[in-house]
């Protein structure tokens, strides 16, 4: 009787707790959150993209993607106080050169401002959902190889053409987004209505010249081209460049277009080694946004 | 009626005794800024072969300031904690950094001799108490003697498989701002009343990348210069402000 009553009183702090957590205040109303996945223009048509002059690169090359896959889930929705609305684990893979596309969709959920919204870019289990045009084919490539991008193009530069099949393996958890429109921190619901918001990929932050900062840099691809080998870049040989020593496709010191010395420039994050394979892994993490030009707190998950 | 206006009292005094003495709920405490050389720093090995011995290493630092966010490199439980404990709004990671809260700083520039006797720098300071979990800090410069106009100076000899190198030279960093700040350096602190803050200088992390055989001819006295477009400089321009330059304790 007594263990009952035990379990009884467990029983009602665990609906009081989840009642809590679930944030069951109804006097806002109830409403729906629709999320969708973009990469901007650049992921359709590369780089440049034509009418923005800070998304070339500096050293004069193109950039076209065939695919701009990438593991997106773990939606987060909650508030300061500690209340959650969306704990969602689920991992959908999304081509972004497709364009915006629909990933997530949330209902019944207590209309008010929900101040904390996070995602994390993150590789696909097998549970994981393929949105639109991806294939399975690709879906189980980035399963098997634990990569939350595949990243498939090319680059030219005059005559010079060169491919790159990239996966790449740096999962990253953005938290704390806030809104662009209005740098309001995460999302508001709103009684009766579907508030839509869109999960922003910066692809031009993977070619910048400078970690963690957006003032001053390039975005450069001279770094990347040189190791390519037969008209392709493989992913395994960014790693011979070193970031103190970037050279040319002769072997000559890497130089911009002043003449100076190229170097690229991690800052204080830390890097496994110093060579532009884990400079570019690092900078993959810093693509994740919020509504176009919102910002995240984006940190890894290695 | 007495009741109530007695639990207002005790409220309100329970108040003041969370919140401290500042009318803005923060506690001002003193605290010591201590800057020092990691004893590595005089003699060490770079990951490119090379035996570095240092026999003059000066730097000048300005701005060293202490944060309440944690930088991208933050714990696992630094980030679930962050999930359950309400925080500073401010945008950290991969992407910009920046600090949050400021809990203590150092505005005037300070050169280092950093392989001199004792610790290089010490300060008493006051700060707002509470979480240190990073720290930032620039390069300065200083037109006299010994940086002369550089951010840092060295003079040393590398060896690696018989081929001894003196060299001598200053890192001249560019003049914008973000070249010149080093920021997010982890830290795990409590600012409190007498709290000791240590940060340390690593210098051996300036060359991690340097090849010395790279720098041109020795002048008069053997003594080879570092230029502003050699290899060496490009890797000390790294190594200076990168990751493991500065650590906080």
């Amino acid at each position: 009787m007594k263990s009952s009553r035990i379990a009884a009183l467990a029983m009602a702090g665990a609906v009081a707790t989840a009642t809590i957590a679930c944030g069951t205040d109804d006097d806002g109303g109830r409403g729906s959150l629709a999320l969708t996945l973009s990469g901007e223009e650049a992921a359709e048509v590369g780089f440049p993209v034509p009418g923005a002059a800070d998304l070339r690169f500096a050293d004069g090359w193109s950039v076209r993607f065939d695919k701009y896959l990438v593991g997106v889930g773990n939606v987060r929705v909650g508030s300061t106080e500690g209340e959650w609305a969306i704990r969602d684990d689920e991992i959908v893979v999304a081509d972004l050169t497709a364009g915006e596309q629909p990933v997530f969709r949330y209902d019944d959920l207590p209309a008010r401002r929900w101040d904390r919204f996070g995602y994390d870019i993150l590789p696909p289990t097998a549970a994981a959902r393929a949105v639109g045009s991806v294939s399975q084919e690709d879906l189980q490539r980035m399963i098997d190889g634990g990569f939350n991008y595949w990243i498939e193009g090319t680059a030219s530069k005059g005559e010079r053409m060169l491919s790159f099949a990239w996966g790449i393996a740096a999962p990253t958890r953005n938290d704390d987004c806030r809104n662009a429109a209005d740098d309001s921190p995460g999302v508001v619901i709103r009684n009766n209505a579907t508030a839509g918001y869109q999960i922003t990929l910066h692809l031009d932050h993977l070619f910048y010249d400078q970690l963690g900062a957006h003032d001053g840099v390039e975005m450069r691809f001279d770094a990347i081209a040189a190791v390519a080998r037969d008209g392709a870049i493989a992913w395994e040989d960014l790693a011979s460049q070193r970031l103190a020593s970037l050279l040319d496709a002769d072997g000559q010191p890497l130089l911009d277009e002043e003449g100076n010395r190229i170097v690229y420039d991690p800052l204080n994050v830390p890097l496994a080694d110093n060579n532009l394979q884990e400079y570019l892994l690092a900078a993959s993490r810093s693509q994740g946004r919020f509504n176009g030009e919102g910002t995240c707190d984006n940190r890894s998950l290695d | 009626m007495r009741t109530v206006w007695w639990w207002v009292a005790v409220a309100a005094l329970w108040g003041c005794i969370a919140c401290g003495t500042s009318g803005t709920g923060e506690e001002v405490v003193p605290f010591t800024l201590a800057i020092e050389t990691d004893p590595v720093g005089r003699r060490f090995t770079t990951a490119t072969g090379w035996e570095v011995e240092l026999e003059e290493a000066h730097i000048a630092l300005g701005a060293v300031t202490l944060y309440s966010n944690a930088p991208p490199t933050a714990s696992w439980m630094e980030r679930l904690r962050g999930w359950f404990v309400p925080v500073a709004h401010a945008h950290a990671g991969f992407d910009e950094y920046e600090g949050g809260t400021v809990r203590g700083e150092l505005l005037e520039p300070v050169v280092l001799d950093l392989l001199g006797e004792g610790r290089p720098f010490e300060a008493a300071l006051e700060g707002i108490a509470g979480p240190v979990r990073s720290v930032s800090l620039e390069l300065r410069t200083v037109a006299a003697a010994p940086l002369s106009g550089a951010h840092a100076r060295v003079r040393g000899t590398a060896s690696r498989d018989g081929e001894v190198i003196r060299f001598e030279g200053g890192l001249a960093l560019p003049a914008d701002a973000k070249s010149r700040r080093v920021t997010g350096i982890p830290a795990e602190l409590t600012l409190a009343d007498g709290a000791e803050v240590r940060l340390v200088v690593h210098p051996q992390r300036w060359f991690a990348d340097a090849d010395f055989s790279s720098l041109p001819e020795a002048g008069e006295g053997g003594v080879r210069p570092i230029p502003t477009d050699s290899q060496v400089h490009a890797a000390w321009y790294l190594g200076a402000r990168g990751w493991g330059a500065f650590t906080v304790h």
